[in-house]
């Protein structure tokens, strides 16, 4: 039971094809056994049956022939008995010649026809022959067994014969039929013995004749299970080969299966007539399996041919039907993998095909994602929409304190008459807001937003009484190229309040634009104290997010602004050395303005 | 389009095996029964009497039915003739006979050569060869035991006065030399006299009838005694052509003995199972495993038969084959 839980997990981990594959093959495996094994146990039983049958056939055909024989033999002794010797005065009429004749009629089955008194003197033989010295036929079974019961005829079980000699070393095997007879005398009756020998060699031959070929054998034993004939009756007599003939004698006539020496053997028996004989026919299982052994193999390759096949078919099948979903399982699954990626959903990519239900299934995920992206791509633009106007929003903001400086200023220049100062200041700041402006747009030249820088460090020289100088180095082909506004002057802010604000000497602020692989850069360099480097780390995250002094804009609104407007590499890199300057250069793309406004207005 | 050529790969692949097994479905069905190899067993036995090996052929022939297997019975001219008997056993090894039964007219001759020879296949002896290294076997009764039991029975029966004569004459015969050393212990002090009939030196030539007859002329003896069926047959004919009677006690199967037995001319036969021994020899050669299982302790069975006792009903089935 442990090893179903494994299992079960292993199975459930599977693919789809797989399992189809698998189950399909199972259940053809164990079908094909079953049928295979049926088949070949109703082979082997109609196979038992039918050689049963056959066997009992053979055993009445015998039983017929060897009844046939015996009641020849049977008739031959009742001629000698009552139509030769009854009656017969045997003092002084001789039966030689009757014996004679049935001995000559019948001489292929007989041995010899012998009649003796009930002393064992001979009366007559056929065929005449010396009797043996010192054989006392009293003592032997057959005349035994007639006195025994004097109504009855008497058959022996197969035996040499001992009553006549032959020169030639010949011996004799047969089955005596004996019985008493009544002989009279000069007209006194006494009892003697009547004995036909029969040749043993018509029984075995008959049997033989049986047993020549097939599978089995038939064997012949007497009531009490002495053999009489068997096909292996030699070794049997030297005790090599066993036979069931004790317990056979007993059998009823029918048909039998049994075991013995560890044998399965089906029996036939069947009764001879009078004598109480049985002829059995015995079949050992192991021979008819030796038969079945050609089906058998012949099966086994067929149920591996068609298993074979089956296991093809079903893994074709399986992929068939199960293609399409694997597709589309793939198909999602890259889906899926692009979303993680944060590349955009692609609905066409969804495989769509199969079946019905298959295409149904792909065409509602296909309008399920069309649907999802629609409203990701709208909550995206939305998000960045506000965005956008946020960072815009604040970075058109001017300071006040700043303005309120600038406007101080302008009072006191006004105050001290110097008027063309004024005029100067106001200009510059009447051109700031003009540019702030910008009609709307957020994207400028780098011309306009160096105009606008240029402004706004004349403004701030005047309010530092000239503290720095500054020096505008701009690449002439740059300055077409777009830009976004006011995205130089918090550089230049800074630039003021933490690089040269509070230095001893004179600062030195140098805004430069030049092009550089392509691309646009625009870097604004002081030569303050500097930034320490884990303060330089910080400026671009959000926290470095600043409300001190300046525009209150920190570094992070500029390079945010530029990422949203410009994907990719673009933004601020920002260079420091303690006691030697700070470097911010702004990196965008280099695209014409004309070019921008053109691709803004498709969109 | 990866995906197809796999398919039409497998495709290919499944094809190629249905047809295999289809062929071979094939050959299994219609070439089984030519398949089975008949194997052929040589019976090598010694003398042209090929009735004198019924018994022993009829054991051999039952196994190699059962096995079908072919059994061929080769004699030689002569009973003594080892040349000619190794010339039977290397023409047989040559021809591809599968096992050789071999009854030696020379136990240590055709040993020392089979075992010089090395065959490579089953060997298996039926009279007693000593001394025989293990991958050969000898099917046997136990011939000391039964020499012995013949002289306890002519102790039994005869007077301590007896003259016994024991014609030891195949000295080359292990099985012969131990049935004589058997019967000799068994007799030893507990007979009269005890002469030994010995031609060696085969001064009569292979005539063994003259010898015997020679020797029944020269000496006086009221028992004779022989130990193998040619030696028997040549003493019943020595005697019948003098017209002498002697109580012979022998060991023999052959007809002769038999008869000679019933006519009292023959007190003891001393009977082998010769059937066994060709039965056994074959289940050996052909089935050595199941040989082994089932007979691994079995003897060869001999009889002690007189002539009060020749028709009983286990001596008969014995001493007198069905077929005759």
């Amino acid at each position: 039971m442990r090893f179903i839980g494994p299992i079960k997990d292993e199975y459930k981990k599977r693919s789809l094809q797989w399992t189809i594959s698998l189950s399909f093959t199972a259940i053809a495996f164990i079908s094909i056994a079953s049928m295979a094994i049926a088949f070949y146990t109703h082979s082997i039983n109609t196979l038992r049956t039918n050689t049963i049958k056959q066997n009992e056939q053979i055993v009445d055909q015998v039983s017929w022939n060897l009844n046939s024989y015996l009641r020849n033999m049977m008739s031959i002794s009742d001629t000698m008995c009552y139509s030769v010797i009854k009656n017969r005065n045997l003092t002084n009429e001789r039966i030689n010649e009757e014996m004679n004749l049935l001995y000559e009629a019948n001489k292929d089955n007989l041995t010899s026809i012998v009649c003796a008194t009930g002393d064992g003197a001979i009366i007559a033989a056929s065929p005449v022959s010396s009797r043996k010295s010192g054989v006392d036929l009293k003592k032997q079974e057959w005349f035994q067994n007639a006195f025994d019961e004097i109504e009855n005829l008497h058959f022996s079980v197969p035996h040499v014969q001992n009553i006549f000699e032959d020169s030639n070393y010949r011996y004799y095997w047969v089955v005596s039929l004996s019985r008493s007879v009544e002989l009279t005398f000069l007209g006194n009756v006494r009892n003697g013995v009547l004995l036909v020998d029969m040749n043993y060699s018509g029984i075995e031959q008959m049997f033989e004749n049986v047993n020549d070929g097939g599978v089995g054998f038939v064997y012949l034993c007497d009531s009490d299970g002495k053999i009489i004939y068997h096909p292996m009756q030699k070794a049997i007599y030297a005790g090599l080969v066993n036979e069931n003939n004790l317990a056979h004698c007993h059998y009823a006539d029918g048909a039998y299966s049994e075991k013995f020496d560890g044998q399965e053997r089906d029996v036939v028996v069947k009764t001879v007539g009078y004598t109480g004989w049985k002829i059995i026919s015995v079949t050992p299982t192991s021979e008819l399996a030796l038969d079945m052994g050609q089906m058998r193999n012949y099966l086994l390759m067929v149920a591996i041919t068609v298993l074979i096949l089956i296991v093809v078919g079903n893994y074709i099948i399986s992929y068939v039907v199960t293609d399409p979903i694997r597709k589309l399982e793939d198909s999602i699954a890259y889906l899926e993998e692009g979303v993680t990626g944060q590349d955009v959903m692609n609905e066409d990519e969804i495989f769509i095909g199969g079946s019905h239900e298959i295409r149904h299934l792909g065409r509602t995920i296909k309008s399920m994602i069309r649907q999802m992206r629609k409203l990701t791509d709208e909550m995206v633009k939305e998000q960045k929409a506000k965005r956008k106007s946020e960072l815009d929003a604040l970075q058109s903001q001017i300071n006040p304190h700043f303005l309120y400086n600038t406007l101080d200023s302008v009072v006191w220049m006004i105050e001290g008459e110097r008027y063309k100062d004024a005029i100067s200041m106001v200009t510059a700041l009447a051109q700031l807001f003009r540019i702030s402006l910008s009609k709307g747009n957020n994207i400028i030249s780098i011309h306009d937003e160096i105009i606008h820088a240029k402004n706004y460090l004349n403004i701030q020289k005047v309010r530092y009484k000239n503290k720095f100088s500054a020096t505008i180095d701009i690449d002439p082909a740059i300055e077409n190229c777009a830009t976004i506004k006011l995205i130089v002057q918090p550089l230049l802010e800074n630039a003021i309040y933490y690089g040269v604000e509070h230095m001893d000497g004179e600062g030195e602020i140098t805004l430069r634009g030049y092009e550089k692989d392509g691309d646009v850069y625009i870097s604004v360099s002081d030569n303050g104290m500097g930034i320490p480097e884990e303060v330089r780390q910080t400026l671009l995250t959000d926290k470095a997010r600043s409300r001190g002094k300046g525009s209150g804009i920190g570094l992070w609104n500029v390079n945010q602004r530029i990422q949203i407007y410009f994907k990719g590499d673009y933004g601020l890199i920002i260079e420091s050395e303690l006691d030697e300057g700070t470097t911010v250069t702004i990196h965008l793309p280099k695209i014409p303005i004309e070019e921008y406004r053109k691709e803004e207005g498709k969109s | 389009m990866k995906k197809l050529t796999e398919h039409r790969r497998l495709l290919v692949v499944a094809i190629l095996l249905v047809i295999f097994l289809v062929t071979a479905i094939s050959q299994i069905y219609l070439q089984t029964p030519k398949s089975e190899t008949r194997k052929h067993v040589s019976l090598i036995v010694y003398g042209e009497d090929t009735e004198r090996w019924e018994n022993l052929r009829d054991g051999a022939a039952l196994v190699c039915e059962e096995k079908n297997s072919g059994l061929s019975l080769l004699t030689t001219l002569s009973e003594e003739d080892v040349s000619e008997q190794i010339e039977i056993i290397d023409r047989e090894i040559e021809n591809g006979a599968d096992a050789l039964i071999i009854a030696p007219c020379s136990s240590q001759d055709i040993r020392d050569h089979i075992e010089r020879k090395n065959p490579g296949i089953p060997v298996v002896f039926v009279e007693e060869v000593l001394s025989l290294d293990g991958s050969l076997s000898c099917i046997t009764p136990d011939d000391y035991n039964m020499g012995h039991e013949l002289g306890e029975n002519l102790v039994e029966n005869e007077s301590g006065i007896v003259t016994v004569a024991v014609i030891s004459d195949e000295p080359k015969k292990d099985s012969v030399s131990l049935r004589e050393k058997g019967f000799l212990d068994a007799i030893e002090g507990k007979v009269g006299k005890l002469i030994t009939w010995s031609d060696t030196d085969n001064r009569m030539g292979s005539d063994k009838r003259t010898f015997i007859q020679k020797a029944l002329v020269s000496e006086a003896t009221d028992v004779i005694v022989s130990f193998d069926n040619t030696t028997t047959d040549a003493l019943i004919d020595a005697l019948s052509n003098l017209n002498e009677e002697r109580r012979i006690y022998s060991v023999s199967t052959s007809n002769k003995a038999l008869y000679n037995l019933y006519s009292r001319k023959i007190i003891t036969l001393a009977y082998p199972n010769e059937y066994a021994m060709g039965y056994l020899a074959a289940m050996n050669v052909l089935d050595r495993p199941y040989a082994d299982k089932m007979y691994r302790d079995k003897e060869i069975e001999y009889r002690i038969v007189r002539k009060e006792d020749m028709y009983d009903e286990d001596n008969q089935t014995l001493l007198f084959p069905f077929v005759n």
